[in-house]
């Protein structure tokens, strides 16, 4: 089977050869640093799409973003 | 935040003299393809009472949810620390007698994270773990994992060493579909 033969291998194939380039330390972190990304990202969105809510109403919206990714991701699996 | 959190939590078991290794995803993420995580997994060897000690030891930025009990998929004791002001947390779960649970921390591997040394299993038993894993729960993100772990590794692996226990373990099957679906789409 060729690289091409399944869907979206070209960017499987790009990650595998970054994942080979990486440092243990790099690989080790990388997960929590996504998350941390991923929620500074979703509370971007949240401030743009609530601007008078406070820092707890920010934390409070992201943990329910949150809880119902980890229900999608229970359902996904 | 969380790159600060996983500093103190292995500086607190490095001068604890606790032995443990990181597994789950943080393991597979070293191995494989990394995915985002919102928790990391921590298999402890303790001694009585080392617990309580590594709670105090991490102080108040960490909460550790009474709740801890036995992990069905796992087959092992579970407790969480959540790190307060942050949606990560940390599972700490107890090494078991089983013989893999045995087998991977006897064969774990160390490498340097924040100038601190941290332990991983060998990249062959995460594979193994996380096809046990998938045989019980049917998680696709097990699935992918040890897919990302394979390609990852290509020709590195010991392949004997992974068959015996993934026959012991009745992922055999897996394992086989796992190494069809990939065989001749390597670069």
């Amino acid at each position: 089977m060729s690289d091409r033969q399944r869907p979206g291998d070209e960017l499987l194939w790009d990650k595998v050869r970054q994942a080979r380039r990486m440092s243990f330390e790099d690989k080790f972190l990388a997960g929590p640093r996504l998350f941390d990304l991923a929620c500074r990202l979703m509370r971007d969105g949240i401030r743009m799409q609530h601007p008078d809510a406070d820092e707890a109403e920010v934390e409070r919206l992201l943990r329910e973003r949150l809880a119902i990714q980890r229900r999608l991701e229970a359902r996904r699996s | 935040m969380n790159e600060q959190a996983i500093r103190e939590v292995i500086n607190a078991l490095n001068d604890l003299a606790i032995p443990y290794v990181a597994v789950g995803s943080i393991s597979s993420n070293v191995h494989g393809i990394a995915r985002l995580t919102n928790d990391a997994d921590f298999v402890l060897q303790l001694a009585p009472g080392q617990l309580t000690t590594l709670a105090a030891r991490l102080g108040p930025g960490y909460r550790l949810d009474p709740q801890g009990g036995f992990e069905s998929v796992t087959f092992t004791t579970k407790y969480v620390f959540e790190v307060v002001g942050s949606e990560f947390k940390f599972e700490i779960f107890v090494l078991s007698d089983d013989p893999h649970d045995q087998e991977r921390f006897r064969r774990r591997i160390s490498g340097n994270v924040l100038g601190l040394t941290a332990w991983v299993p060998t990249p062959e038993d995460v594979v193994i773990q996380k096809l046990r894993w998938y045989r019980i729960a049917r998680r696709r993100k097990d699935w992918d994992d040890v897919e990302g772990v394979l390609l990852v590794q290509g020709d590195k692996l010991d392949w004997a060493h992974i068959e015996t226990w993934c026959d012991r373990h009745g992922s055999r099957e897996h394992l086989n579909r796992l190494r069809e679906s990939i065989a001749g789409s390597g670069s």
